[in-house]
Order: structure tokens, then sequence, then C-alpha cells
């Protein structure tokens, strides 16, 4: 964290009394693709805002490469950022586009012109050059937008949800070939957006936001497999709780359907006989009874959703009530609805969060 | 979306008083900055009885709007039938197509004294048609010069015009939006003050004892009535660009080349007024259209403009006014023509999502 490339030290903002920034502070290092994930008004867009100067921090500090940056006007930090509305000049062409922040910066025309061709070969858009952006689809319009950012050679790139305007198919191949361009690059990425699916696949670290706050800050895979807090576990992926008694606090021993499990790590200071929430992702509960001390439980079908690769179902457990994912499979039909399943869960795979 | 009586009457009362109240302080201006000192006194005696009439207007007004808004009422069924589309079965009265015989009333009100002017102006020799008249016009040393003079004082205006209202409207919209309503008002009020309170203010402030005597030279009149016929204008102006920046994002657009490294001068050249050209330019044509005949200010301050040369001709002619009129139509009409033209070249922008 000392030696990070962009740092964020107690960062807060507040619009008129407001207080939407809460003391925020993290540290990216530099060639890092890191995700501000969250719920809208969570502080994500704000934070990404005042990084590209758009915003006065209320207090703090940010820097890059060591260097204040706080009090510098957007136009001298050097910084690239493509928006969710694509924003491209509608009066220029795309090279004109991709060229405007060399222009400015009074790159030779040569130079300029060079620069072009490489970044239109980087999209894939060579022969684009004199399209205006009318003529794009919003994919190619996105990628332009993208271009035009990296031309200048940035320190750091800025991505405020570009990908939500678009198509679920685009947004998919899109994110891949943003990724793809970033770590080619190796440009330090900050992206926002608010769908987790995306956060999960594109990033290499993962800042989870709520309320102004940071709740988690991780890799992917530790961000959807140990969350923290029960936010990030339900805001990241689908997520079961069901209610069990503790029967043993010091041996994290509960029971659940009248059986007796040992979980990983039960609440400090928990009492025996009081009950607490065990949580689990829906992907870890199989189908059948299991095999050695394996958690079995019975259940009625309550709804099947077939989703294709996956069949989501949701059992009715007699006060609790469980989703889980089985793979699709040609050869057995998922279970009908009102049938009578057994279901089973490695203990293990418990999570036990606080609030 | 029925209200009780009273309802309405309140509320038009609190909208009359409130443009009584901006018209008054309008007044009060006015009397203050183009009275002498002695005059003081008479003048407020003067502005109590504004008051006095305005609210007893204010007062009958409100009085009189529940009776007006359910005149109003009764009448919409009427306005919409007008235009909806046509009953499948249509019998005796209600055959005859009402919208197309409303449209001919409407159309022949326009057309019936402007064919009457062509048809005169072509009548100058006794029985035969000639151009005779619009010759006349045009050889004339003194058409060719008053209407140089109008269209480079148009032109002028149009700059002027522009330098103020594009970066005016642009800062209001991207940083002050909460003084938009303010705005609009005040660029509203050229159509509320008549062209000769305008311009007797003008020669008050600005005659040759004054602080700033423009009216002392040729140069600085001709500012004087350049800087005229941009207040003249602003409403057109301004409303024209507002609709242009209301178009495209502004706010996104400013950002994206902020962060690009471009300052305020080089966005607004370089990305937000190429954007808004077609409307700057609709809006430059309203001015060309009002400045070309403009016949009050130019007459007082004294200019050798096309409008007091229509007028001097009116008086003193009797078939070169129609065609002159005609010619200044044509003209306007043709600045109109433009505007439509020019939309087809606007920026277009495209949200699309594939």
């Amino acid at each position: 964290m000392a030696d990070a490339y962009l740092r964020i030290e107690n960062l807060v903002k507040a619009f008129s009394g407001n207080v939407v920034v809460k003391g925020v502070d993290l540290g990216f290092d530099k060639g890092e693709f890191v995700s501000l994930l969250g719920p809208s008004g969570c502080g994500k867009t704000t934070i990404l805002r005042m990084i590209a100067g758009f915003e006065r921090p209320t207090s703090g500090k940010i820097t890059v490469d060591g260097r204040d940056i706080t009090h510098l006007a957007p136009s001298q930090r050097n910084i690239g950022m493509v928006f969710q509305a694509y924003a491209l000049f509608p009066n220029m062409n795309v090279a004109n586009n991709i060229a405007f922040g060399l222009k400015v910066k009074g790159v030779p025309a040569e130079e300029r012109n060079a620069r072009v061709t490489e970044m239109l070969r980087l999209i894939g858009l060579t022969g684009y050059e004199k399209r205006f952006p009318y003529e794009l689809s919003g994919g190619q319009q996105q990628r332009v937008a993208l271009a035009r950012a990296l031309a200048p050679r940035p320190r750091l790139l800025l991505l405020d949800e570009p990908l939500s305007a678009l198509d679920a198919k685009i947004r998919v191949s899109l994110r891949g070939e943003i990724r793809a361009i970033q770590r080619d690059l190796g440009i330090t990425t900050v992206f926002v957006t608010h769908d987790q699916e995306e956060a999960l696949s594109i990033s290499d670290r993962i800042v989870v936001m709520n309320a102004g706050s940071v709740e988690q800050f991780g890799q992917p895979f530790e961000i959807y497999n140990r969350p923290t807090s029960k936010f990030v576990a339900t805001f990241v992926g689908t997520l079961n709780t069901l209610t069990a008694k503790i029967i043993d606090s010091a041996a994290g021993t509960v029971s659940l359907g009248g059986q007796t499990i040992t979980v990983p790590a039960l609440p400090k200071g928990a009492s025996n006989g009081s009950e607490v929430g065990l949580t689990l992702r829906p992907e870890t509960v199989r189908l059948g009874p299991g095999s050695g001390s394996d958690l079995a439980l019975q259940g009625t079908v309550a709804s099947v959703d077939f989703l294709g690769s996956v069949i989501r179902l949701k059992l009715d457990l007699g006060g609790n009530s469980i989703s889980l994912d089985t793979f699709n499979d040609r050869r057995t039909p998922p279970p009908a609805l009102g049938e009578t399943i057994t279901v089973s869960i490695a203990p293990g795979d418990v999570l036990i969060l606080g609030e | 979306m029925t209200r009780s009586p009273t309802a309405i009457m309140a509320s038009t009362f609190r909208l009359t008083l409130g443009l009584a109240v901006a018209l008054l302080v309008v007044d009060a201006l006015f009397r203050l900055l183009t009275s002498n000192l002695d005059a003081i006194p008479g003048q407020l005696s003067a502005l109590l009885w504004d008051i006095a009439y305005v609210g007893i207007a204010a007062v009958a007004l409100s009085i009189l709007s529940p009776l007006l808004t359910a005149a109003w009422q009764a009448l919409q069924p009427t306005a919409q039938s007008l235009w909806a589309a046509p009953l499948p079965i249509r019998r005796g009265f209600s055959r005859i197509p009402w919208p197309w015989v409303v449209f001919l009333i409407g159309a022949a009100y326009f057309i019936i004294p402007l064919a009457a002017t062509v048809d005169f102006s072509l009548k100058i020799r006794r029985g035969t048609y000639s151009l005779d008249a619009y010759t006349s016009v045009f050889s004339d040393p003194r058409f060719q010069a008053t209407f140089t003079y109008s269209l480079l004082v148009g032109l002028a205006t149009i700059v002027v015009g522009i330098l103020i209202v594009v970066p005016a409207a642009y800062i209001v919209r991207l940083r002050l939006p909460g003084l938009r309503p303010f705005i609009e008002f005040v660029t509203l009020l050229p159509l509320i003050i008549p062209a000769i309170v305008l311009v007797f203010g003008y020669i008050r402030l600005f005659n040759t004892s004054s602080v700033l005597p423009l009216t002392g030279s040729a140069i600085g009149t001709n500012l004087l009535l350049i800087l005229a016929y941009v207040a003249l204008a602003l409403p057109y102006m301004y409303r024209a660009v507002d609709t242009g920046l209301r178009t495209i994002d502004v706010g996104t657009l400013t950002e994206a080349a902020t962060i690009l490294g471009a300052n305020q001068f080089t966005i607004l050249a370089r990305v937000i007024f190429p954007n808004i050209i077609v409307a700057v330019l609709s809006g430059a044509f309203l001015s060309l259209a009002i400045v070309i005949g403009e016949f009050t200010i130019a007459s007082l301050l004294n200019r050798p403009a096309f409008g007091p040369y229509m007028q001097n001709i009116g008086a003193n002619r009797a078939y070169e006014p129609a065609a002159l009129s005609i010619i200044s139509f044509v003209f306007t009409w043709l600045a109109m023509g433009m505007i439509q033209l020019l939309a087809r070249f606007a920026p277009k922008t495209s949200a699309r999502t594939d």
C-alpha cells in the first residue's frame, strides 16, 4: 500500500452536508485493473470523478506515482476517461476524435496521425478514420472513445460504467476487449460498475462499496468466496441464509433441521442455544444425500428456473428456504415442482457473516 | 383537472402580481434613469399611479379568471376535434372538411394582401403589367446604400450576438442551471419593452453630454445601433442557442474535452460551437430578418438604414413601396428557408446500444 501507484487517502466528499464518500483509503498498483463495485449512490462514481478532477474532495488526498494531484485541474492530470454515454464529439470523425487530446497538447500532425493509426489498429477499427460517430454502432463508438482516451498516453485510465449503455452480448465481448487492451498497454485502470458479474470477470481486484465506505477490497475469488460482510456476500452473487441453533459455541457445532454439524467459525461471544444465520452460495448446495460429514436436508421444490447451462431450484425446507444451482445435464431432467428431494451441504462451504 | 374558482382566482392573482411587480421594477428603473433630479417627485407620483393601475388590473383579471378558464375548457374539445383523424362516416354538415376550411381561411388572410401587393407593384404602367417598379427600386442608389448598410449592421449584430449569447447560454447550462428561469426572463425583456422606449433610453444615456457620448459620432451611433439590435434579437438568439445546446450532452462533452487537456476556450470553439452551429445560424437568420426591416431605432438614431428608406419611399411614391415590401418579404422568406435547409446539416448524435 505504501508504494501504491494510485493512492487515495482519507478521501471525503460531502454535497451540501450530505456525506457521500466517508473517509476512503485505497491503494492501487501500477498496471492493475481495479473495479469500484456497489449499488447506485454508494459513492463509487464520486470517487472516480474526484480522481478525474471533476469533483473537488471535501478533504483527503489523491496521489499518482507519488505526485499529489488533489488540487490539479482535470486538464492537467494526464488521465484518460471513458464515459457511459460515449461522449464522442459529434462534429468530428473518428480520426479527429482520437487525435483531439494530441491536438490540444500541440503534438505535430505527423506524430498525431501515426498515433491515430496505431490506436485504430489497437481497437480493430482500421479504415474507419473518416466515419462520423453517428455512423458507428454503440460498441464501435465506445471503442473509439477508449482509443481517444488512450491516445495521449495517460498515466491512468478511468472507465465510468462504459458498458451500461450497450446490449448484453456486446457488453460481454467489449469487456473482454477492454481487458485485453489494458493488459497489452499495462495501464493502471479504475473501472466503475454496478454489475457484479462484470466486476468479477474483468478485474485484478475489486473494491466493494456501500453507503460511501469501502466494504471489502480484494481479488474477485476472495470477494466471492470469503466475503467479510453480509453486504458483500449478498451484493456479489446470490446467497442463502438458514437459521440454525448453536449447540456448542466453543466446538462450533450447530443444529439445523434436527442434524448437528460443525461449521468453520462462529461469531465470538455467541451463547449456546441462541440462533445464528448460516449463509451459503447456491452452487455449494448439491443434489443428492452427499457423503461423510455432509449435511443432508429434505425439502420440496418451490420453483425451477431453467437458465440454459445452469438450473436454479428453490427448495422449501420447512421454515427455511434455499436456492441451489446445478449444471444442466441432458440425461437427467430437473426435479419437478412440488417434488420432495434431498440436498447436501459440505460444512466447509458454510459462511457465518456479521452484519 | 377541475379546480375550484377560488383556487383559480388565487393562482391567477399570484401570477399577475408577479408579472406586475417585474414590470413595475422595469418601469421604476426606466423612470429613474431617464429623469432629471428635480423631476423625480413627479415621476414617483406617476409610479404610484402605475402601481394602483396594475393592482386593479390584477384583481380584475383574477375575478374574471374562473370565467375565462371555463370558457377555455369549453373550447378545448372543439379545438382538439379539429385536428383529430377524420371520422369514418360523414353525413351532411360533417361532410365538409372543416380542418381544410379553417386552413384556407387562415391562408387567405395572409395570401390575399400579399397577392394584392404583388398585383399592384406590377401595375405602374396603365393597362399592362411590368417590372418597372422593381427596376426603379433596384436602380435607386439609396436602395443599394441603405440595403448594404442594414445588411452590414445585421452581420455585425449576429457576430456580437453570438459572442455574447453562446458563452452565456453555455455557462448557464453547464454551471448555473438555477439561473435559467431568470436568464430566460431577461432575454424576453426586449419583447416586453418597446423599441421606442429602448431607443429613447439609449439617447438619454449616451447623448453628447453623457459620460459615454456615443451619439456624438457616426461610428458611435453605428455601435449603439448594433448593440440595440443585439438586444432586440436577444430573445430569438438565446432561444435558438439554448435549443441547440439541449440537443447535445453539454456536461459530458465538456468533461470529455477537459480531461483530454482542452481549456474552456478550446472547448467552446472546437466542441460546443460546431455542434450547435445550425441552431446558431437559425438564430442569426432570424436576427437578420428583424434587423433588415427595422425602422424605429434606426430612424430615431438617424442612421441610413433600409427601414427608414422604405418608410421614406412609402411616403413619397405609389408603386415602388409595394415592390419594396415584396422584395423585403422575399428576403425574409429566404432567410427562413435557409434555417429549414440548414437543419439538415446539423451534426447527428446517436445513442446506439449495439
